[in-house]
């Protein structure tokens, strides 16, 4: 079966918010590397409403010739929303029925991994059902004290597993981690 | 000089105990599930100056003997020292401790304490640690204290000890910190069994 996996940039204090504003300036050949990879693996993407809407409004107007815009703007795209009426973005199919049938569907069709960007109220909710096969976070080694949190307060109780682990030159540390049982409470 | 640094154990999502802690429940709701490394290995580690012993793994025995090793004294807040209960009178790896406080607990006040009570803020029991600690490292925390310090500019590094646990909610180690960017260096990653062990350098802006 397919794996849903969500590539995230965090800083150390955990946000997500705005990586145009900080992350960028830690990015290196490695970092590009696991990006060419890890697009390499997928064959379609995921993404909640509001990085949907960003992504919409920029990847479409960028040249071609270049690996990531070429990626992004053919590549299927699922978006989750109850709000939206329609996606106009090429290849985008949205899914606004049962989210978690449909993205289960998704899931037992062929194909390779499911990306997950940004979209930390999607990645959230897949966590709280079950539907997250891996987290990838790339640790910014940056305290940036506000922004949105990619886990909010008021988050699902999970255990995981640490799968691999690695650092890039430039200060970032790339951890894999798949979920594993739900903590048991108390 | 020694260094001051905070070493605290927090999980994926950036919490150091779960929510509701207090002196019955110290680490909070589900907040022993952060400690599952400090008896999952098959090493033991004896706390200096408790009589706890810590069975980890021998990555993680290194990591401790080296970073309580260095450390000759020790800040923290007094909702910590309330929680813990003054650790009965032998604080954290025995080393002369100060807590910051509004109002002295004149209990905790005799001949031979091992606690300094500090009335006048957390720079002055940074200072004063510095002064007993001499070429020793300074230990702060827990959230608090390592708050107030990131923002005074007073810590030089952090250890942060990465369970790989969502708690959904708790006491959160980075916040309060206003809205100024601080940069970090990465100096150190081990990866043990159950536990991240990480280590990142305040970048000081002169």
């Amino acid at each position: 079966m397919r794996k849903v996996v969500a590539v995230e940039l965090v800083s150390l204090d955990g946000v997500m918010g705005s990586p145009d504003l900080w992350a960028f300036s830690y990015s290196n050949d490695e970092m590009e590397e696991v990006n060419a990879s890890g697009m390499a693996a997928s064959d379609a993407m995921l993404l909640g409403r509001v990085t949907y809407e960003e992504f919409a409004a920029y990847w479409p107007r960028q040249s071609g010739g270049v690996p990531m815009v070429d990626y992004i703007n053919s590549v299927p795209k699922f978006v989750v929303s109850t709000t939206l009426e329609e996606v106009e973005w090429n290849n985008s199919t949205l899914i606004k029925g049962n989210i978690a049938e449909e993205i289960a569907d998704l899931k037992r069709q062929p194909g390779k991994d499911i990306t997950i960007v940004g979209s930390g109220a999607l990645v959230r909710s897949l966590l709280r059902d079950g539907l997250l096969e891996e987290l990838r976070l790339m640790v910014h080694p940056v305290i940036l004290g506000s922004g949105k949190r990619l886990f909010e307060d008021g988050g699902v109780q999970r255990a995981l597993k640490l799968v691999d682990s690695k650092t890039f030159g430039a200060g970032v540390l790339y951890l894999t981690y798949q979920p594993t049982e739900k903590v048991a409470e108390g | 000089m020694g260094k001051v640094a905070t070493g605290l154990t927090m999980s994926l999502d950036g919490f150091i105990a779960g929510p509701n802690d207090g002196p019955e429940n110290p680490l909070g709701e589900s907040g022993m599930r952060l400690f599952d490394w400090y008896s999952s290995g098959d090493t033991d580690y004896e706390m200096p100056g408790t009589e706890m012993v810590f069975r980890v793994s021998p990555a993680s025995a290194e990591l401790l003997r080296e970073a309580f090793g260095t450390m000759g004294a020790f800040v923290t807040g007094r909702r910590t020292f309330d929680i813990a209960n003054g650790w009965g009178g032998r604080p954290p790896l025995g080393v002369p401790s100060f807590v910051v406080t509004h109002a002295v607990p004149q209990e905790w006040v005799y001949e031979g304490s091992p606690f300094t009570f500090v009335t006048d803020g957390v720079e002055s029991a940074v200072e004063q640690a510095r002064a007993v600690a001499g070429d020793r490292d300074v230990s702060v925390g827990a959230a608090s204290i390592a708050q107030q310090c990131i923002r005074a500019g007073l810590l030089d590094e952090v250890h942060i000890n990465l369970v790989p646990v969502l708690l959904g909610e708790g006491v959160r180690l980075f916040e309060h910190l206003g809205d100024g960017q601080v940069e970090l260096e990465r100096t150190r990653v081990i990866e043990a069994p159950g536990v991240t062990h990480l280590t990142f350098r305040l970048v000081k802006e002169d």
